[in-house]
């Protein structure tokens, strides 16, 4: 047989061998293969991921240096300045207190019980944003469940398997959330929708709804979806067009997930929550 | 009667060594892709290590390793992907086929052949992945997905290509199959000489 005909042949058994594991993948056949092999680099994954995290934090701090010197001198400024006035710090308190009540949300997150992951991996295909997180089927955690960044929504589980997860983040293209944007005027329903360039934009916004700049934008709860009043993020710019009966206002997430290192997944609500 | 004296080749040896050295490049080179360039994205773009070392591979050598490392770099890929086994598996190895028989035409490899190579790999790769997982289910924008990550996914995988053209070299010598001829003849010369 010539080497270009040997190339031909060894490509058909290549395809069909591709499309057998296809198939098995789809019938669950290979998941025990899968997982296992899974399971035997994610250390070495975990390991990688998180000195590459640590470094890219550290080459961002010293390329920011003479920011956050600046940064560091206003920061002093202002501590003295309300080190100097009480009334100041009463007044922060209070304001501290009354945005933790419009959120319901409880800072040490009694309300839920949370599953501490880490994150392994990004998806292997640049098109799917996703993240692998260190937890799966085994430590509870099931497809469509919250995933949290310092207490706020990072994304939501899209996939399981024994050992991992992935969990696309809310800056995805794909990802689709129910959200009250809550001022002091009312509360406004919406969309939550990623972009490619990872940006939140709140959509299908009513015309007369009490929406404006500042506006804390929460989990809704409707749907099923996610669990009422996590934290998404603060709207930033609300747009009208007048080829569009709703309205949309671009937010600004409270978690960056190129940087996330460790979140939470929410498996479930605490016994002892309402 | 000379023949008889001369010791058979460890062909079979080589060839296992060369097929585990093959398979820890692929892995490393997956593992880094997923694991440490995420973090170090430029314009949003990690490069594809894994089809880069396929493709660099076919350009360099005529035999069918490449395709072999295709299929076990879209393997991996799909493993530490949410995308259904198989996209990967199936595209490396075309891409490789396609690529890597344009390249039969020419005599000798160089590091910019390489590149031109890559760079085409990435250009079918990209349309060719978002239609793939189109149409096994995913809603993704051709626009975002594909005419806006391409150019810079080209110049990304160009780099990535130079910078594992030596490295891919160096293995591909080391793993490559010795024919017996070759083998035989060097034995004589090393008897007789």
């Amino acid at each position: 047989m010539r080497g270009g005909q040997r190339s031909v042949f060894l490509l058909l058994v290549l395809i069909v061998a591709a499309i057998v594991l296809a198939i098995l993948r789809n019938t669950g056949a290979g998941s025990a293969v899968e997982a296992t092999a899974l399971a035997a680099i994610a250390p070495v994954r975990a390991a990688l991921s998180s000195a590459s995290s640590g470094a890219a934090a550290a080459i961002a701090d010293a390329q920011r240096f003479d920011e956050i010197r600046n940064e560091n001198e206003a920061l002093r400024a202002e501590v003295a300045q309300l080190r100097s006035s009480a009334a100041n710090v009463q007044a922060t308190r209070r304001e501290n207190e009354a945005l933790r009540a419009a959120l319901d949300y409880q800072g040490e997150n009694t309300e839920f019980t949370l599953l501490t992951a880490q994150v392994a991996g990004r998806d292997s295909i640049d098109t799917l944003d996703t993240l692998i997180i260190d937890r799966g089927a085994s430590d509870g955690v099931q497809v469509g469940m919250a995933v949290l960044a310092g207490g706020s929504l990072a994304g939501r589980v899209r996939s399981v398997t024994t050992t991992s997860a992935n969990v696309v983040p809310i800056q995805s293209g794909s990802s689709v959330v129910n959200a009250v944007a809550e001022g002091n005027d009312g509360q406004t329903d919406g969309i939550v929708e990623g972009d490619a360039n990872g940006a939140l934009r709140l959509t299908r916004i009513e015309p007369d709804a009490p929406l404006t700049i500042g506006n804390l934008v929460v989990t809704s709860g409707l749907g099923g979806g996610f669990p009422r009043g996590l934290p998404i993020g603060r709207v930033i710019a609300v747009f009208t067009s007048p080829e569009n009966v709703f309205r949309e206002a671009a937010v600004e997430p409270f978690v960056r997930v190129e940087r996330v290192a460790i979140v939470q997944i929410v498996v479930g609500r605490s016994p002892s929550s309402p | 009667m000379i023949a008889a004296r001369i010791p058979q080749p460890r062909r079979g040896w080589r060839i296992r060594a060369g097929a585990v050295a093959a398979t820890l490049l692929i892995l490393s080179l997956g593992l880094l892709q997923t694991s440490v360039f995420p973090y170090f994205a430029i314009a949003g773009i990690r490069p594809s290590l894994v089809l880069m070392a396929a493709i660099t591979l076919a350009t360099v050598s005529n035999d069918s390793r490449a395709l072999y490392w295709g299929f076990l770099g879209g393997l991996l890929i799909d493993l530490l992907s949410a995308a259904p086994v198989g996209a990967n598996t199936l595209l490396f190895p075309l891409l490789v086929y396609i690529i890597g028989g344009q390249g039969r035409r020419f005599d000798r490899a160089n590091v910019l052949f390489s590149v031109v190579a890559g760079v085409a790999a990435t250009v079918l790769y990209y349309p060719a992945v978002v239609l793939t997982l189109q149409m096994l289910g995913f809603e993704l924008d051709w626009g975002k997905q594909v005419w806006e990550r391409l150019p810079p996914a080209v110049a990304v995988n160009a780099g990535a290509t130079t910078l594992l053209y030596p490295a891919v070299r160096v293995v591909d010598r080391w793993t490559r199959p010795q024919s017996t001829a070759r083998y035989l003849g060097r034995a004589r010369n090393d008897r007789f000489s």
